[in-house]
């Protein structure tokens, strides 16, 4: 059995806003040596201040080789954790066991100086990463060759542009080898195939199940991929831990709801002639009814409201479904069907069925644009028109395969036939 | 408190590395370079003879007043810019100190070693002016590699304590040039101890720098042994400074983090 190398006890961090606010200079100092000295938080309370928990009692535990990812809006408490890991920060409350060597893929290439050379740099680099200086050299050229620097390492990295950047910081942290290694929001840089190299990476020191990882993202596709367990994290507490399907899921259920709050702020960014108005846009089942959670594989129906002041005549209304970062994944046109529009006046509806969603486990959102069939004019654009996730699977026979689940889903039949001659 | 210091000693190469960066750092695209250390205590060293020496006709006996005032200034260049360096060592780093550990005093300790290599490379200018001024050497110059540790010793207390509390009020920021200014001149550094009226003699040799600069010179320029009394005092406050300013530094190390 695999040893527990991160163990979180009831962890809490305080913080105590308003720290900076003196009442006078009668407060001032009894204020400083509290401030300095004070380790124990309860004891210098301000009623006025108010507290303010990063973390609330998380508790969990990482064993040997696992990978876990942390998502959670901003201001969760996720880059706290990994601080608390990292040991830069001491918690309020509670324990934290953590064992071996770990290393911070945090903020890449903090720890650089502008004016020192590439060479110069990976030393400096590689030993506040905890490097002796012999495997420093041992790695150099292995560092330089996955950085893809060889032209330019003898030159200041004041130079180097943001992408050479984090190529050599991500290139020197790899090479730690290190026993935990935490990686905050760092891989969003670099161009694709860098960061393709990066996680392959990732995945092949994973595969040796040495090196335990918590991975701390936005990018949910990417969490998926490589953590096995998640933690969702809200406000400093745990809302879910486990399986990642499971707590993705139930993420996307959550941020779903929290952002339907929010809704009449997305109304605003509407542009286009005005000549025609969407009145709603509502989204529903087959049967009409009004949801916004679907399966993979089930039918989904968009059904627009408009007001056209006066007759245009052939317009497109395009139905468009994206990702929450805006990739275009499907685009319905009524121009393109055969049931085009001849013109439009006063008031109507159009609905899009969509049949089979081929999408999986995420959030989308949905987009209308109104316009002239030849995409010259925009009568109505109205981008991030209505949200609805794809919560689970129809087909319950196939484990869910978060490594390989892909962006969408089509139905797909796999023969095989052996040449292999039977005797 | 040995143990930290062990665990110092366990990250000597990233110290090296780290004071390796301070030093390449500072000359990198200068003209002069490294030569700006020299620069820097020779140009004091003319302007305090000009007002001093012919000005105000400060008398220093046989010894030649730029030869006298560079035997100071050297050293003192070095503490002021030890601890102009090393106080705001911790929140210049502050991008390293919240998201990787490592004993945090390496910043301060770096920022006073690349200093030292500087103060290295000014006496050397020192060793020239003191052919040129035909100074006698005696053996009571072998003193001067002590009475350095014990100015570093204090300079380090000073430096932990100073960036310490700068973490938590950036005010310190504008106390150092002011407080160094100011020590400067309660320091005998442009003119002699024995300028110092006998009553307020004691007190003044409290300040740990004023028996560090009298011992330099007694041992460099006056062939004498250095004062026990003095650097006896100077010793003794160096050591129980740094004691607690390290103690200090260490108690409060774990909320660097949170409060840079």
């Amino acid at each position: 059995m695999s040893k527990t190398v991160i163990k979180f006890e009831n962890v809490s961090k305080k913080y105590t806003l308003g720290y900076m606010n003196f009442n006078g200079f009668r407060d001032f100092l009894p204020k400083i040596i509290n401030r300095i000295i004070n380790t124990q938080n309860d004891s210098f309370q301000n009623q006025n201040d108010g507290d303010f928990y990063a973390l609330k009692d998380v508790s969990f535990e990482l064993k040997q080789g696992e990978a876990l990812g942390i998502v959670g809006p901003n201001g969760a408490g996720k880059s706290t954790i990994l601080k608390l890991l990292a040991h830069t920060i001491e918690p309020t409350a509670g324990k934290i066991i953590a064992v071996g060597k770990i290393s911070a893929l945090i903020e890449l290439g903090a720890g650089f100086h502008h004016e020192l050379t590439g060479r110069e740099n990976i030393y400096l680099y590689g030993s506040i990463m905890g490097l002796k200086r012999k495997e420093i050299h041992e790695k150099f050229n292995s560092i330089v060759a996955f950085a893809e620097l060889e032209k330019f390492i003898d030159t200041p990295i004041k130079h180097y542009s943001s992408g050479m950047y984090a190529r050599l910081g991500f290139a020197v942290a790899i090479h730690v080898d290190p026993d935990v290694l935490l990686i905050d929001e760092v891989l969003a840089v670099g161009d694709m195939n860098f960061r393709k190299k990066c996680y392959e990476r990732l995945h092949e020191i994973l595969s040796k199940g040495q090196v335990t990882i918590v991975f701390v993202s936005h990018d949910i596709y990417r969490v998926q991929a490589l953590c096995k367990r998640v933690i969702f994290l809200d406000r400093g507490c745990i809302r879910k831990i486990g399986q990642t399907s499971d707590v993705i899921s139930y993420y996307y259920n959550e941020m779903n709801k929290a952002a339907s709050l929010h809704e009449p702020k997305i109304h605003e960014k509407r542009w286009g002639t005005g000549e025609v108005r969407i009145t709603s846009v509502s989204i529903s089942d087959a049967a009409g009814k009004r949801v916004d959670a679907f399966e993979t594989g089930s039918s989904m129906v968009v059904t627009v409201n408009y007001y056209a002041a006066k007759r245009i005549d052939s317009p497109d209304f395009r139905f468009i479904i994206q990702t929450t970062d805006g990739i275009w994944l499907i685009c319905a046109s009524s121009g393109y069907t055969e049931n085009t529009i001849d013109f439009i006046e006063g008031s109507g509806t159009v609905r899009c069925f969509f049949e089979s969603l081929p999408l999986i486990h995420n959030a989308y959102i949905v987009s209308i644009y109104v316009g002239s069939m030849d995409g010259q004019i925009d009568y109505e654009a109205w981008p991030n028109a209505a949200q609805f996730v794809i919560t689970s699977f129809s087909n319950k026979r196939a484990p869910y395969l978060p490594a390989y689940s892909g962006l969408i889903q089509c139905p797909a039949k796999i023969l095989h036939h052996s040449n292999k001659v039977v005797k | 408190m040995l143990s930290h210091l062990k665990k110092i000693l366990s990250y000597h190469e990233l110290l090296i590395n780290i004071t390796l960066r301070d030093i390449k750092s500072r000359y990198k695209q200068s003209l002069l370079g490294a030569t700006w250390a020299i620069i820097q205590p020779l140009s004091l060293m003319l302007i305090f003879t000009a007002v001093f020496s012919k000005f105000l006709h400060v008398q220093t006996g046989d010894t030649p007043y730029p030869i006298f005032s560079y035997c100071s200034l050297l050293p003192w260049s070095f503490f002021a810019s030890s601890l102009t360096f090393a106080i705001p060592s911790l929140i210049n780093n502050g991008n390293l100190i919240t998201k990787i550990y490592f004993p945090r005093e390496i910043f301060p300790i770096a920022s006073i070693s690349a200093c030292l290599l500087d103060f290295l490379v000014a006496g050397i200018l020192f060793v020239f002016m003191m052919f040129y001024y035909h100074i006698q050497l005696s053996w009571y110059v072998f003193f001067v590699p002590f009475i350095v540790c014990i100015q570093i010793l204090f300079t380090l207390g000073i430096a932990f304590f100073g960036s310490a509390v700068i973490v938590f009020f950036r005010d310190v920021r504008y106390i150092v040039p002011l407080g160094l200014q100011l020590w400067m001149f309660v320091t005998p550094v442009v003119y002699p101890t024995n300028i110092v009226p006998a009553k307020y003699l004691s007190m003044y040799m409290l300040n740990p720098m004023a028996g560090i600069m009298d011992s330099y010179r007694q041992v460099i320029l006056y062939r004498n042994p250095p004062d026990i009394k003095y650097l006896g005092m100077a010793v003794i406050i160096s050591l129980i400074s740094f004691g607690l300013a390290y103690c200090f530094f260490k108690k409060v190390e774990m909320k660097f983090a949170d409060a840079i």
